[in-house]
Formats: C-alpha cells, sequence, structure tokens
C-alpha cells in the first residue's frame, strides 16, 4: 500500500513540470506582450525594449523558461511589477485564506451532500429523490456571483445577521463557504445516491443482509465504503472547478486569497504574478487528484499502480 | 461495444427532428422542459430584435437625471445606477450572450470533435499523446484557463470568446474519441471501406453524421456552461469593458447598489440564470429524448 502511495506521489514531479511548461508556453505564445502589459498602452517602443531586456524578455524561450523553472525550484517566481515585492511572498500571504475558504466550501458540500445522497439512494423515487434532482440542475445553473450577492442581499443587508464581507471571524466565512459549497451539495448527493444504487445492488450486500446484518451497519459498513471510490474521483475532479468558483467568490465578498491576488494583478497587468498564482492553483489540483488517486488505493485494495 | 457511450445514444437515423423532440416533452409530461425551450426562443428573439426595439444608444448612454428609478411605467425593469434603461440593457446583453456563447461553442465543437475523430479514427502513438493532453486539460480549472488566455490577449468580447471556446475542446474531443473509435470497426463503415471509400469519406459521410444527436444534446450543456464561464469573466472585468450591456458586466457595475436597489442586480442576474437553467433543462430532456435508458438516471 506505502508503495502505491509513494509510486503515485513520485508521479508529481513530472506532472509539476509539465504543467509548469503548459501555463508558460500559453502565457508566452499566445498574441500578447507580458513587456507591453507591464509598460502599460502608453509606453513608448523604447521603454517596452527596455522592458523586455530588463526582464529577460528578448531572450529565446526555452532560456527564458529554464531560467523561470530553475528560479521556481528555490522559491522564487519573479516579482510583482506593480510592488516589486517578490510573488512568493504575495501567495503565501493569500493561500491560506484560499485555502480555508475551499476547505469549508467542500465540507459543507460532503457533510450535506453525503447524507442527502444515501437517503436518497435507500428511498429511490421519493419526493426526496425527485427534488435533489431538481436542486442539482439549479446548482449548475446559478453564476457564483450571482449566488453570492443573493445570499448578500439576504443574509447581511436584509436580515443583518452576517456580515458581508471580509474575512477574520467565522461568522464572515459563511456566506462565501456556503456561496461556494452550495452547488456541490446537489452535486456530491447525486453521484452518492448513483454510486451507492449500483453498489446496493451486488451479491455481497444481500449476502451481508442475509445473514441477519442490521441494514445501517449494511449501509455504512459495506457499502459506503464501496460506494465512496468514484465520490472520491469526481471529488479530486470537482476541486479545480471550485478553484475556478473561489476566483469568483473571493471577489464578491472581497475575500483575501489568491484568487482575489490574481484578478487584482490581471487589472494591473502584473505578469509575473499572474504566473505565479496560475501555477500554484494548478499544482492544488494536480496533488489534490494525486491525493484522491491514493484515498482510492487505501478504499479499494484492488487498485494498484500498473 | 467497448464504448463509454450507451450503443442507444448512437441513433437508428436522423429521422428524430425537431418536432420529434416537441411531440417526446408532451408526450413525457415535461412541460418544465418545454418552457425551458420556449424559454430559449424567447432569449433567442430577444437577441435578435434588441436593436429594432432599442437603439445601442438608449442602453449606454447615461442620463443622471434618471439614476436608480424603481421599475414602472416608462421603464419596465426600472433604470441602473448611470439612468440606463434596464430593458433595453437585458436585451442588448441578450444579445451579447447569444453571440458569445454560440461563437465559442462553435470554436470547441469544431476543433473538439476534429482532435477526438482524428485521435479515435487513427489509434497509435500521437492520439494516446494527444488524448493525454486532453484528459491534462480536463482536469485544468476552465475558469483558470480562460482567465489565463484573456489576460495576455486582452478584455474584450473578441478574446472572449476564443478563451471560452479553446478551454471548451477537451470536452467535446473526449466526447468523440470513444464513439469513432468503436465505431470505425462497424460493419457499415467496414464496408464502405471495402468498396474503396477513402479515410476522410468515412469519417464525414459514414461516422460523424451517426453521431449528430451527441453535438446536439453536448451543444446545448455547452452553451450553458459557455454562458456561466463567459458572465463570471465579464464579472471579473476580463470580458467587454463598461459600458457594454454584458449581464455580467452590468452586475458588476452596480453591485454598489444591491442594497437600496435590488432591481439593478435582479434584473440582468435572472436573466442570466434563467437562461443558463432553460439550456440545463433542454439538454438533459435531450439526452433522454436520444438515449431513452438514461431516463430516471441521474
Amino acid at each position: 500500500m506505502l508503495r502505491y502511495a509513494l509510486t503515485r506521489l513520485a508521479w508529481l514531479v513530472p506532472m509539476l513540470f509539465g504543467v509548469s511548461l503548459a501555463i508558460f508556453l500559453v502565457l508566452h505564445l499566445i498574441p500578447g506582450d507580458p513587456a507591453r502589459m507591464a509598460a502599460g498602452p502608453d509606453a513608448s517602443e523604447e521603454d517596452v525594449r527596455q522592458i523586455r531586456a530588463n526582464y529577460g524578455l528578448d531572450r529565446p524561450l526555452y532560456v527564458q523558461y529554464g531560467i523561470y523553472i530553475g528560479k521556481a525550484m528555490h522559491g522564487d517566481l519573479g516579482d510583482s511589477f506593480a510592488t516589486l515585492a517578490p510573488v512568493t511572498e504575495g501567495i503565501a500571504r493569500t493561500l491560506p485564506a484560499t485555502l480555508e475558504l475551499t476547505t469549508a466550501a467542500l465540507l459543507l458540500a460532503l457533510c450535506l451532500g453525503v447524507p442527502i445522497g444515501i437517503f436518497a439512494a435507500l428511498h429511490p423515487r421519493s419526493a426526496a429523490d425527485s427534488a435533489l434532482t431538481a436542486l442539482a440542475v439549479l446548482g449548475i445553473s446559478m453564476p457564483g456571483f450571482f449566488l453570492g450577492l443573493l445570499l448578500m442581499l439576504l443574509f447581511a443587508a436584509t436580515l443583518g445577521w452576517l456580515p458581508p464581507t471580509g474575512r477574520g471571524t467565522w461568522r464572515q466565512l459563511i456566506l462565501p463557504a456556503v456561496t461556494l459549497g452550495l452547488p456541490y451539495v446537489a452535486s456530491f448527493a447525486r453521484l452518492t445516491r448513483a454510486s451507492m444504487l449500483d453498489v446496493l445492488h451486488e451479491d455481497y450486500i444481500r449476502t451481508a443482509r442475509a445473514k441477519g446484518l442490521p441494514l445501517a451497519r449494511v449501509v455504512y459498513k459495506h457499502a459506503l465504503a464501496n460506494a465512496a471510490i468514484p465520490v472520491v474521483t469526481t471529488f479530486g475532479m470537482d476541486f479545480g472547478r471550485l478553484l475556478g468558483g473561489a476566483v469568483i467568490v473571493e471577489t464578491v465578498f472581497a475575500w483575501p486569497g489568491m484568487g482575489r491576488y490574481l484578478v487584482e494583478a490581471i487589472m494591473a497587468r502584473d505578469f509575473y504574478v499572474v504566473q505565479g498564482t496560475i501555477l500554484v492553483f494548478a499544482a492544488l489540483v494536480v496533488v489534490v487528484n494525486l491525493a484522491a488517486d491514493v484515498v482510492n488505493g487505501l478504499l479499494d485494495p484492488r487498485i494498484q499502480y500498473s | 461495444m467497448a464504448s463509454s457511450i450507451p450503443a442507444s445514444s448512437i441513433p437508428d437515423g436522423p429521422a428524430r427532428g425537431r418536432r420529434g423532440f416537441a411531440a417526446y416533452l408532451l408526450r413525457e409530461r415535461r412541460y418544465l422542459a418545454a418552457a425551458a425551450a420556449l424559454a430559449l426562443v424567447a432569449f433567442a428573439a430577444a437577441a435578435v430584435v434588441a436593436p429594432w426595439l432599442y437603439s445601442w444608444d438608449a442602453a449606454t448612454r447615461v442620463k443622471l437625471g434618471a439614476a436608480l428609478l424603481s421599475p414602472g411605467p416608462g421603464h419596465w425593469l426600472g433604470t441602473d445606477e448611470l439612468g440606463r434603461d434596464l430593458v433595453a440593457r437585458v436585451l442588448w446583453g441578450a444579445r451579447i450572450t447569444l453571440v458569445v456563447a454560440v461563437s465559442s461553442v462553435a470554436i470547441a465543437l469544431v476543433s473538439g470533435v476534429a482532435v477526438g475523430a482524428l485521435c479515435g479514427f487513427y489509434p497509435g502513438r500521437a492520439s494516446t499523446l494527444g488524448m493525454g493532453l486532453v484528459d491534462f486539460m480536463l482536469a485544468f480549472p476552465r475558469t483558470l484557463f480562460a482567465i489565463m488566455l484573456v489576460t495576455v490577449a486582452g478584455n474584450s468580447i473578441a478574446s472572449l470568446v476564443p478563451a471560452i471556446g479553446i478551454s471548451t475542446i477537451p470536452v467535446y474531443a473526449r466526447l468523440f474519441y470513444g464513439p469513432v473509435m468503436s465505431m470505425r470497426r462497424r460493419e457499415f463503415v467496414l464496408a464502405s471501406r471495402a468498396i474503396g471509400a477513402s479515410d476522410a469519406r468515412l469519417l464525414l459521410a459514414h461516422i460523424l453524421p451517426n453521431l449528430l444527436s451527441l453535438v446536439i444534446v453536448q451543444s446545448t450543456l455547452s452553451l450553458a456552461e459557455a454562458i456561466l464561464i463567459g458572465s463570471g469573466l465579464s464579472f471579473l472585468g476580463l470580458g467587454p469593458p463598461p459600458p457594454t450591456p454584458e449581464w455580467g458586466v452590468m452586475i458588476a457595475g452596480s453591485r454598489a447598489h444591491i442594497s437600496s436597489h435590488p432591481h439593478v442586480i435582479l434584473a440582468p442576474g435572472c436573466a442570466l440564470f434563467l437562461v443558463i437553467l432553460s439550456f440545463n433543462l433542454v439538454g438533459d430532456a435531450l439526452r433522454d429524448h436520444v438515449d431513452p435508458r438514461s431516463h430516471g438516471r441521474p
């Protein structure tokens, strides 16, 4: 088992290289020019050339990537054009807020979604079951920023129960976390339901019931461990979408996370901050997906590296 | 067939047209999906007629004297913080939303189907590598990918469309890879090959027409997602600049007035939500129509 986990984790290194190369290429090859971005629209041709030379942007692309990745491995993602502070400093400042928000949202989605899904699987075609289908469609159709503003209007502006923006107290976490997590409650519930329904028809479940085990024990011990595997896999894949959503939710609630740092950097045309934060976002996605693989290996001893 | 797509989703022929779908909705009593289909017709109509009802000037010109009027006669949805009529802006927004969504999905559809079909039709090392790249892109957050593309290309509708389109390519590539791969071994394809049809003819005349239903279902759902991502990027300020009456831009611009005058947010927000919801409901119904086995399944 340990060997499986280590093999999966060893994949992290080439994958992170691949991700960094992909991001580097996309940002450098699409039409547009980091130096011109930094110089602003009114800069003279001479200024742009000067900036290009200062940041080494006039060197061949593979040299630039070599320098970039070499520095990145020493914890240097370049400096912000706007504040001249190292990008890693900005990321260290904002990453905890983003992790706090996404973790809270995921916990909400899991703690509500999985029990609802189990209930719907045990009572197929009930009212709860059809309500779940409806909620799932509503969840994927609701733009995060509109949901966030509606919740803010209701709970902060009208009822005055919760603070509308900022970070610090747990009360300030509720609205952003609910906005981000709510659409995933329905999707986790639907997934759990489908996966549970598949498992509940297996022979070993019938055997467990036939030998007289109580239903609750069969459901929570025998079925859930098997039904969890697709849920964990999708959890890993959904995490990326969740991070994308966090960028928007952070902007709505003035949550000082990495998404807002990224958006502000885009507005300020701060190329290295954009490149660095996207790299960290991508690394998070890769790590969480690998972690999901490892968890699945723990849940199902049949999964082995090949 | 060892394919991820159930065999029944590959239809017998192109006979089931639009009338078939309308009849299906009524027969199965899927009134909600039928209402959603009507809403989409209204949305498309609004997008088309907007310029005849309201001039661009009416949707964008600042009239501070008429700022933040509540809904009522003369301004049925009220006016925003710069005195612009919200009916005019929401209608023009429908037009922009439709153009952005349709053109970005068209980019994704053409390129994605090409990638998926070629990789499926010519299995080999290049195809494995290509699909590996596709899977990798699928795991990457699409909003972030689109943000990355818009960042350097600059914020405008002209860069929003390719950003959404390119980030959607892997969806279509993944969807077409399996069915094309399994279909190239089907008897009717082998028969055409035996009488000397070229690869291009096999793909374009025999395989892809049989997968038309996949295109229709996925495109409906993709339009919903394209609108979702596009409005999100516009809300962040990465789409067209103000005063463009794009719904995400409108919501971002009027945010400060949400507690005093909620209608400035509710008008574009509800339009956005209803259009996305309608595309998703119609897409789900289309999927059930094309693949009856999926009905009632999550």
